[in-house]
């Protein structure tokens, strides 16, 4: 975890040398990563170069309003991975949940690696920050928002790890208690990477840093994150989709659809409109994922997946806000004394009417 | 591993029934990509023996149902060449019955798929020793030789 001067010196070699990988698991490892990156295979050999040559940066990982479910994530992948080299190659300077100092030992870790790398270092975050009151989320007495402006600004760029980062997440669900947002709302002036999931794929996470390392920053799309990962929904990759086509619905959790693996749409599936690399990266080590295991997707690297409708109804397409209109209840109910309870149900059921139910064939049009 | 059994993995009914009918009908489900893609890679070997250039095909950049992966078995076939590496996890290196046409399918520790190519060459780059293990290997070979000599 300590700066420890090395954070200049390309690390991969050595630490390949050190585990006893040979050079052709390295080859194999860059030729899957290349895959991955939606990279032509004919740059397999610049990835490989430029994961030899990288720079060792400093990473600042900070947690505000979170689970620590993004941690848990990328930390489980099974030992010895070139993915856990690749992230012993980094200096990790900051990272409270795993770091063995705490309070404001581990502040002073996080200042010193600031000082000594500013304008250079990796800042990554997970989770959301409270905008209504500081006390709600603080470490070491810092409140989120200071701890956030304070390391972002000597930060060569920020990983917005997480939904809640990315996005606010499901602190940021209605009503959001405590005025939670995504970094993106706060910090205007640097380059932000969106990776939302909750969790995301611990190799979408290592993905998305070695393309730091080998290439800067990725081309992302209109919601910020990396195309390479997000680029596909997870509708258009899924070994489903066939029966999709067909029309072939399960229509419950037991039925013979459901026993047949046919599509969940109808069961409130919403791959259609969800991008991520679920579908073709998979879960724990690439065994599955929860279409695979015959949930239906959550949509959980979309903005506002716990607001939009309910998990098991049919995919619709909201017309109005319900945050608005769940706002605006609880406001109206406050100002004018009214119940907001009632005030609620008028909300709901005006919801409920400004909401249009599609089918299959409407999602092709 | 041989490539039906990889197949099966993937397969939209392995996760859910065992029931062969159903494989059956699966296995005739396709998206249409496997005509083209065999188009390319008639093009990347005819410019392989014209002019020796190399083509490696990402299979994973390509939406392919189970059918589409029949009919590309159906076409390619099975040569001569099946190796296994061991890297942190299988890789298998088959060639096709066309020569000059292998498949390279990455797998990790626990089986499952990473990546999959179709190489068109005279001879894939991975089973060529790499240059840094061969130094690699000299080094070790040096030091046993001194044990060897020390314990003499």
């Amino acid at each position: 975890m300590a700066n420890d001067n090395m954070t200049n010196k390309p690390m991969l070699p050595e630490l390949m040398k050190t585990h006893g990988v040979s050079r052709r698991t390295f080859m194999k490892y860059c030729a899957s990563l290349t895959s991955l990156m939606a990279l032509s295979p004919a740059m397999v050999p610049r990835v490989a170069h430029a994961l030899e040559t990288a720079k060792r940066p400093s990473v600042i990982w900070l947690s505000f309003q979170e689970c620590t479910g993004c941690t848990e994530s990328i930390t489980r992948s099974h030992a010895p991975t070139i993915e856990d080299l690749i992230f012993n190659a980094v200096s990790l300077d900051y990272h409270h949940t795993l770091q063995a100092a705490s309070g404001h030992a581990a502040e002073a870790a996080r200042e010193q690696a600031m000082k000594e790398n500013y304008g250079n270092y990796v800042l990554i975050v997970d989770g959301s920050i409270p905008l209504d009151n500081p006390g709600y989320s603080c470490i070491a007495g810092i409140s989120n928002l200071d701890m956030l402006k304070e390391t972002a600004a000597g930060a060569a760029a920020i990983v917005s790890v997480g939904t809640c980062a990315a996005y606010g997440g499901i602190p940021h669900a209605n009503p959001n208690p405590t005025g939670a947002v995504a970094v993106s709302e706060i910090i205007k002036d640097k380059p932000i990477i969106n990776v939302p999931g909750c969790p995301p794929i611990p190799v979408v996470m290592t993905g998305v840093l070695a393309h730091f390392l080998t290439f800067g920053i990725p081309e992302l799309d209109e919601l910020g994150r990396p195309k390479a990962f997000y680029g596909e929904s997870i509708h258009d990759r899924c070994y489903r989709r066939p029966f999709y086509d067909k029309g072939m619905f399960a229509e419950g959790f037991d039925d013979e659809g459901a026993r047949g693996g046919w599509c969940l749409y109808k069961l409130g599936c919403k791959g259609p409109t969800t991008k991520s690399a679920c579908a073709t990266v998979k879960w724990n080590n690439g065994v599955s994922f929860p279409i695979e295991a015959g949930h239906p997707c959550l949509g959980c690297t979309e903005p506002d997946f716990w607001d939009n409708g309910g998990f098991y109804k049919p995919l619709s397409v909201p017309a109005g806000d319900y945050r608005k209109l769940g706002l605006a209840a609880v406001a109206g109910g406050a100002a004018v004394g009214v119940a907001s309870a009632l005030l609620s149900k008028a909300g709901k059921a005006k919801a409920a009417k400004a909401h249009e139910t599609v089918d299959a064939h409407d999602l092709e049009k | 591993m041989d490539c039906n059994t990889q197949n099966d993995k993937t397969s939209p009914s392995s996760g859910a029934s065992s029931d062969g009918a159903m494989d059956e009908v699966m296995s005739f489900v396709a998206t249409g990509n496997a005509s083209p893609l065999l188009h390319e890679i008639k093009h990347a070997l005819t410019q392989l023996i014209n002019d020796g250039t190399e083509n490696i095909i990402d299979l994973g950049a390509i939406p392919f149902a189970p059918g589409d992966d029949r009919i590309l078995e159906d076409i390619l076939g099975t040569g001569e060449v099946h190796a296994i590496l061991s890297l942190q996890g299988e890789s298998h290196v088959r060639e096709s019955s066309i020569p000059g046409v292998w498949r390279v399918d990455h797998l990790d520790e626990a089986g499952q798929q990473q990546s999959r190519f179709i190489e068109v060459t005279f001879m894939p780059d991975i089973l060529k020793t790499q240059r840094e293990d061969a130094e690699r290997g000299l080094e070790t070979l040096a030091e046993r030789l001194g044990t060897l000599d020390d314990n003499r």
